[in-house]
């Protein structure tokens, strides 16, 4: 068809293609702080030939389609880095806590005490009795040693029970994000399910595919899962060997708690086959190196520290003799869990050697006092003191490490976010300007038709 | 690059948020504030924290034992005083042309203060009972004073290794009615391979700990000396760990050690960290020309010790006389057939039984003990100089401040001028026995002073490293802070004026 009425089919296809333009710039505007939103355009192309009395002219303009501008090899790195960064973010966090726990270095104007604190002020406590100016009776003295010994004891049972308690959480934790883990999956797999439906529209496939990428990328954060597409469209996502989905089919895991000799860790398991797991990043994979590997260190050091503190004492609480006390066990407990100072002297102080004099010579007030510079450990030469300050320095290095590492993974996470966000976020006004050619196209075909309607007005009323 | 919105505001809030947390995590106070800071520093200031701890234990110890300390000196300069004025007391009344009225007054005031001073008290505790402390150690029980306290020597800890003595047994100064006194010749025993290590040094005995020893080749080991007990155990260890090296004994009071294999090649001693070993034997150092020597050993003698390892003893002995509360003529003791400490004991003991002789606490020399006796004296035969060389010649007036005191006031009230004569060099002696023991105070007290300045200087040294660990700078911190808020109020500026910005403005 040529002729007047073929050029208004022209512009009413102008007309419609603005309009459509006009449409997708506005979705795009609406979306433009939507997380995942990825910017669309309309395709447009012109369109064949008309054929009229002089030859033959172009037909206008086609709408292709809608397109959706995708980075897919950056948003492949941004998954590596946002597991990395949760993994070493989680990591960093948790040693945080730690650190608290510890409250080293202890703030002295504040008057803190910390357990390197309380081990000096038990290891002083029975100076009085070699201290000339001894104006407490011998009960007073037993009842300071009892009281330093209790609270030092105290201090050590809450470091453990601090410990467990955040160990305690972190199972909590690994639970919870297993279940986000699995709606995750759930929803990635329902999402294919409605992307291989061919009902719908390109806008829609679009949303939906935006949708599946921040699900997948939250994937990454919290287990480090990577996913391929196939050829024919089909997505997998794989954990730790293992298929998590298969397209439109959910393999989802359970997590359950795994009972260890001091701290309990996390088990990890896909529902259908039970053999464990591992998670090879993100959150997760850092609250299990936690629970395996950190906690244990952490606790085993604090424990190593009470058992031969325990050890000593009793060594020497047993070998003084003289004054009624001695030959019994100080303290009883095996860790810094259960060290406690023993019952018997509790209800007994009298029971306490004060000045028992030990085989070497030595009483007992000096062996004990002995005990800040002795080493008790005979393969490293480590005092009391020594371990515990070993235990802190090991956990202030561990967690600086973290702490570093979790800043450059957050450095590298947002650098990828800004590369991909620069490829398909949008800008307003770059949308606005478009808007404009838009407006102004709108203007330009609506002329045309008016044109045609008056030539056509020209033509009536001359016949 | 295309540059969205969304990028500048999520650029714009990461600089708002890290220069805010920069800004809040300033610490005008502390540079440390958690182990991750500076976790080597954080080591570090809990082992000072220890040191200091301790440290202040030690001030403690040091601050109790000096008022300690100075409580006795004020005690024992009245009762110096005291003693002064029996010295007066006694001159006047020697000299028949002096009345003795109104003497018993002044000397039972005299007897009654020094009572009081022997038994006094500081903190609850009495300052001459020994260990006891908690019970009055003099009492007037008739015609004398009886010591109830004991002989305890009380410690206490000043620093790493050194311990004062802080107090003076009571029947040392004021006595007791026991006539006792002690040689006065250091019979200086020799060491030899049965020497126990308990005995060195005057009987303090040396820690053994570990020790490191090189030899002349540059060959080293660590010789560990815990569980020796005698000299010999030492030879032995060090021997078997570096075969090259011999160890002897010299002159009876040094060890020495020689690398006979590289003669005149240096060798060294060093203590293994804490250790105070080598230090305590003064091995530790280098020896130039292949040896090393330590310090002179100063064993205590026992029973079993043979008189011919007694290096201040000039051999044979012969005879003593024992005289007894003055008795005439002295009991003979032969001693010529003694060949140990033990046998001197005893032969002593058997001539005269109301005598005890035992080891002096400075373990060098023997003690003479009595009860009940007002003096003990050993005299020379014509020819026989057994007795100097046994430093007990002469022996000595038994330190008896209130028997001295006693006897006097009985004399005055018998108007006995010829005893009161008798007395008056005894009574002589006592006064300067009173300086003696003020002079051993007052030294002791020098000596707690200057440990307490160390002390105090160490306290000192740890608080400032402590600061230096873990303080922050304050010019530095405020520069940080700062820095921090400039940046953080450009970045707030900058979002207000980034925000306005929008093509829509102008359409």
């Amino acid at each position: 068809m040529s002729g007047l009425f073929g050029l208004l089919q022209t512009a009413k296809l102008t007309i419609f293609a603005q309009e459509m333009t006009l449409g997708v710039l506005n979705h795009n505007v609406a979306n433009a702080n939507t997380p995942g939103y990825h910017r669309q355009r309309v395709d447009l192309s012109a369109r064949g030939n008309i054929v009229g009395l002089g030859g033959a002219i172009g037909g206008g303009v086609n709408i292709d389609g809608i397109h959706r501008f995708n980075d897919s090899f950056v948003e492949n790195q941004l998954g590596r880095a946002t597991s990395n960064s949760g993994e070493q973010s989680t990591l960093a966090r948790n040693f945080s806590i730690m650190e608290t726990i510890f409250g080293e270095p202890v703030d002295d104007v504040m008057g803190e005490k910390g357990l390197g604190d309380s081990i000096s002020e038990f290891l002083n406590a029975w100076q009085p009795v070699v201290n000339p100016e001894m104006d407490s009776d011998d009960a007073d003295t037993r009842s300071l040693i009892l009281e330093t010994a209790r609270s030092m004891a105290h201090r050590f049972n809450t470091l453990a029970e601090n410990l467990q308690d955040l160990a305690h959480s972190l199972r909590g934790d690994v639970a919870t994000k297993v279940g986000e883990v699995n709606t995750l999956l759930d929803e990635v797999a329902q999402l294919n399910l409605q992307l291989d439906s061919g009902a719908i529209d390109e806008s829609a496939r679009a949303d939906l595919m935006d949708s599946r990428s921040l699900k997948l990328n939250r994937l990454s954060g919290l287990i480090g899962a990577e996913w391929n597409v196939s050829d024919q469209g089909q997505l997998k996502v794989y954990a730790g060997g293992r298929v998590l989905v298969d397209h439109v089919t959910v393999h989802g895991i359970e997590a359950e708690r795994d009972p260890r000799d001091r701290i309990d860790g996390m088990r990890l398991a896909p529902t259908d086959d039970d053999f464990p797991m591992a998670a090879p990043g993100g959150e997760l994979r850092a609250m299990m190196q936690m629970l395996d590997v950190e906690m244990p260190e952490i606790l085993g050091r604090l424990d190593e520290l009470a058992s031969r503190f325990i050890d000593k004492v009793n060594e020497i609480h047993q070998a003084a003799e003289g004054d009624g006390g001695g030959g019994v066990d100080f303290f009883v407990g095996s860790d810094a869990s259960s060290i406690a100072v023993s019952g018997v002297l509790a209800d007994d102080p009298d029971l306490i050697s004060l000045s028992g004099l030990l085989p070497d010579g030595r009483d007992i007030a000096s062996a004990i006092f002995d005990l800040h510079t002795e080493s008790v450990d005979p393969d490293r030469d480590l005092t009391l003191e020594g371990l515990y300050a070993g235990l802190v320095g090991h956990l202030g290095a561990r967690s600086g490490a973290a702490m570093q590492l979790s800043n450059a993974a957050e450095r590298l996470e947002t650098g990828l976010q800004s590369r991909l966000e620069s490829e398909v976020g949008v800008n307003v006004d770059e949308e606005l300007a478009q808007m404009m050619v838009v407006q102004t196209t709108y203007q330009a075909a609506s002329k045309v038709i008016k044109a045609i309607d008056e030539m056509l007005d020209i033509l009536i009323t001359v016949i | 690059m295309r540059v969205t919105q969304k990028m500048w505001h999520q650029s714009l809030l990461r600089s708002i948020n890290h220069s805010y947390n920069r800004m809040a995590s300033v610490d005008m106070r502390r540079r440390v504030t958690k182990p991750s800071d500076d976790p080597s520093a954080t080591e570090q200031m809990i082992r000072v924290r220890t040191m200091l701890s301790r440290n202040e234990q030690y001030q403690q110890n040091v601050a109790s034992a000096s008022r300690w300390l100075t409580y006795s000196e004020t005690a024992l300069a009245t009762a110096s005083d005291n003693m002064r004025e029996v010295k007066e007391l006694a001159l006047t009344a020697a000299d028949d042309s002096n009345p003795l009225e109104g003497m018993l007054e002044s000397l039972d005031a005299i007897l009654e203060d020094q009572l009081r001073l022997a038994n006094a008290e500081h903190g609850g505790r009495y300052l001459f009972a020994g260990a006891g402390g908690r019970q009055a150690p003099f009492e007037l029980s008739g015609n004398q004073v009886i010591y109830r306290g004991d002989d305890t020597e009380l410690t206490t800890a000043i620093s790493s290794g050194l311990s004062l003595r802080y107090n003076i047994p009571g029947n040392e100064i004021f006595g007791s009615s026991e006539a006792s006194f002690q040689g006065t010749t250091d019979w200086d025993p020799a060491s030899t391979w049965d020497t126990s290590i308990d005995s060195l040094l005057d009987g303090n005995g040396i820690d053994m700990g570990r020790i490191r020893v090189t030899d002349g080749s540059g060959d080293f080991a660590v010789v560990d000396l815990q569980g020796a007990t005698t000299l010999g155990d030492i030879r032995d260890r060090i021997e078997a760990a570096l075969p090259d090296l011999q160890v002897q004994i010299v002159d009876g009071e040094r060890l020495q050690i020689t690398d006979i294999a590289d003669p005149g090649e240096n060798i060294s001693i060093e203590d293994v960290q804490g250790g105070f070993t080598a230090a305590s034997l003064g091995l530790a150092g280098n020896g130039t020309g292949g040896s090393l020597l330590s310090r002179d050993l100063d064993p205590i003698l026992d029973d079993a010790t043979p008189l011919t390892d007694l290096r201040g003893m000039l051999l044979p002995l012969g005879s003593i006389g024992i005289s007894v509360n003055g008795e005439e003529p002295p009991t003979e003791v032969d001693l010529s057939g003694a060949a140990t400490v033990g046998d001197l004991r005893s032969l002593m003991h058997a001539a005269v039984p109301e005598i005890s002789v035992t080891v002096a606490g400075t373990g060098n020399r023997l003690q003479i003990e009595s009860i009940g006796l007002v003096s003990v004296d050993i005299v020379e035969f014509d020819g026989d100089v057994t007795a100097s060389t046994l430093g007990l010649a002469g022996g000595g007036d038994p330190v008896r401040p209130f028997g001295a005191i006693i006897d006097f006031r009985e004399a005055v009230a018998n108007g006995d001028r010829d005893r009161i004569r008798e007395l008056l060099p005894q009574i002589e002696k006592l006064e300067e026995h009173f300086i003696t023991a003020r002079s051993t105070v007052g030294n002791r007290l020098n000596l707690a002073e200057d440990a307490l300045a160390n002390l105090d200087t160490r306290n000192f040294n740890l608080t400032s490293t402590l600061s230096e660990l873990g303080d922050a700078d304050m010019t530095e911190a405020l520069i940080h802070y700062q820095s921090a808020e400039s940046v953080y109020q450009a970045s707030l500026m900058m979002a207000s004026n980034i925000f306005q910005l929008s093509l829509s403005n102008f359409l």
